[in-house]
């Protein structure tokens, strides 16, 4: 059987994040910390469990976030600089499978690098009968989709830039996505321009929001995400993912080396 | 012509799939209250600013902050054996800053309250303050009856504060809770020189499991003319 290119180039992300060990390092680093975060006990009685959810889910996504920039961000550029793209393009593979297998190998290799994370929250979660397993399980595949988003976004911008400005500009854009809403509060505040609003709404529309997969407030006040919410996020970070790898392999397939 | 169409083509795909986002996003903003009740939160400019910039993090942050305003409430300095209140001042920014990041954090909004009403002496900043941590956070007991205090001890508006003592007694669960939101409701009432309140109040006491003892004590020291006791559980500075 002949695998797709895209599934080659896939396995080949997934067997070089491992060969580089940052992405093993930094998953541990990870567990590590929420692990420690449960054995703080100088919290108010009754709130630790509280505490502990919020610690682990800013921990997941916070190495999470660096795990994806730190993969993605040297995956099309890392080829480039070390002149192997040249041998790859060689193969039979046109330029944009190459991209999606990038884009699919990082995103199956970020989400085994989060899994224990979550499974490390989900356990204390139990054991301390801390809420649904179930929505903890939400909240990691929230983050998850967070992290295919911000991938498409990374790879996008690696197309045309080095490792190091894409890392830079990928953190400009989730940055941009949060800073979006106080724009937004800043443009009523300073003009009653119909114009302005328009232009502010527009922006809030097309830029990407991560504050979409921010299930925080639910999981630690023991509320449910409907299933419905879920889908629609998920429709939603298809869409973001799908326009950015347009773009990055639309761009891609025009560079010159 | 269909060469210059096809030039066209990666633009009109690339338009299409930002429709297909902005359709999508309208698609979630409309459950996102489901999932975050903070969408739903009047936040002033200035809030919405500081939670933009704490992005996903912001929990956390209150948290840390929280736990930063213990330690340093716990090292506030004495002078002529008074807390010195500069060092609440310095701290109420802090718990402001909580409130924005996290605004069901109801013990920052009970803590503020208290300092605004008892160390500041602006009971009015603090019935204010705590209503907004009620709005927030409308099944909190806490800010229900430390409001009441407020407006019973420093306003002298018992009206208000029965009624915000009775919202706190109907909240379902803990029986504790209701009692001492009963409690207080009762006192509050025989000061303002409603007996009869006080009376049907210790009655609803009466019939709470493992609390009529308390209550037949009490409805025999109003028979009796009894004076107001101090209130239990009275917020201290």
């Amino acid at each position: 059987m002949i695998a797709s290119p895209v599934l080659v180039v896939a396995r080949q992300v997934m067997r070089e994040a491992w060969r580089r060990r940052t992405l093993p390092v930094l998953a541990l680093f990870g567990c590590g910390i929420i692990i420690a975060s449960a054995f703080l006990s100088f919290f108010q009685l009754g709130t630790e469990i509280k505490f502990f959810k919020d610690v682990a889910i800013a921990v997941i996504f916070l190495f999470g976030a660096m795990a994806t920039l730190v993969l993605v961000s040297t995956q099309l550029s890392g080829e480039i600089e070390s002149r192997t793209i040249y041998n790859v393009l060689s193969k039979p593979i046109r330029r944009y499978e190459l991209v999606l297998g990038k884009f699919a190998g990082s995103v199956v290799a970020i989400g085994i690098a989060v899994a224990p994370m979550v499974g490390i929250l989900m356990f204390f979660m139990y054991v301390d009968q801390g809420g649904s397993l179930l929505e903890a399980a939400k909240a990691g595949y929230m983050l998850w989709l967070s992290f295919v988003v911000l991938s498409a976004v990374a790879l996008a911008i690696a197309s045309f830039s080095s490792s190091i400005v894409c890392a830079a500009l990928s953190v400009l854009v989730y940055v941009a996505s949060y800073l979006k809403s106080a724009v937004i509060a800043y443009a009523g505040m300073v003009t009653y321009s119909r114009l302005a609003a328009g232009a502010a709404q527009t922006f809030y529309y097309l830029l990407p929001n991560f504050e979409n997969f921010n299930v925080r407030m639910a999981v630690v006040h023991d509320q449910v995400v409907p299933w419905a919410y879920l889908f629609r996020t998920t429709l939603y970070a298809a869409a973001l993912s799908a326009f950015f790898l347009y773009l990055g392999t639309q761009i891609f397939q025009e560079r010159e080396f | 012509m269909t060469a210059r169409l096809g030039h066209y083509r990666p633009l009109a795909i690339a338009a299409l799939l930002l429709v297909c986002v902005a359709g999508t996003q309208a698609w979630v903003d409309v459950y996102r209250p489901a999932v975050n009740d903070e969408a739903g939160v009047p936040f002033t400019g200035a809030a919405v600013i500081v939670r933009s910039f704490a992005g996903q993090i912001r929990g956390l942050l209150a948290d840390f902050l929280w736990l930063r305003v213990d330690e340093y409430a716990h090292r506030r300095r004495l002078v002529d054996g008074d807390l010195n209140r500069a060092d609440d001042a310095a701290l109420l920014p802090l718990v402001r800053l909580i409130t924005w990041l996290n605004p069901h954090y109801v013990e920052a909004y009970a803590l503020g309250g208290q300092w605004l009403a008892f160390h500041f002496g602006r009971p009015g900043d603090a019935v204010t303050f705590y209503n907004e941590g009620i709005r927030n956070n409308p099944q909190a007991a806490d800010l229900l009856t430390g409001v009441a205090f407020v407006q019973w001890r420093l306003l002298h508006d018992n009206k208000a504060a029965a009624a915000r003592v009775e919202q706190a007694a109907n909240l379902t669960g803990d029986d504790m809770v209701r009692f001492q939101a009963l409690w207080l409701e009762a006192h509050i009432l025989l000061d303002g020189g409603d007996r009869t309140g006080a009376i049907r109040v210790w009655r609803r006491v009466a019939a709470m499991p493992g609390y009529r003892q308390t209550a037949e004590h009490f409805l025999a020291q109003i028979a009796r003319g009894g004076a107001v006791p101090a209130a239990p559980g009275t917020p201290r500075p």
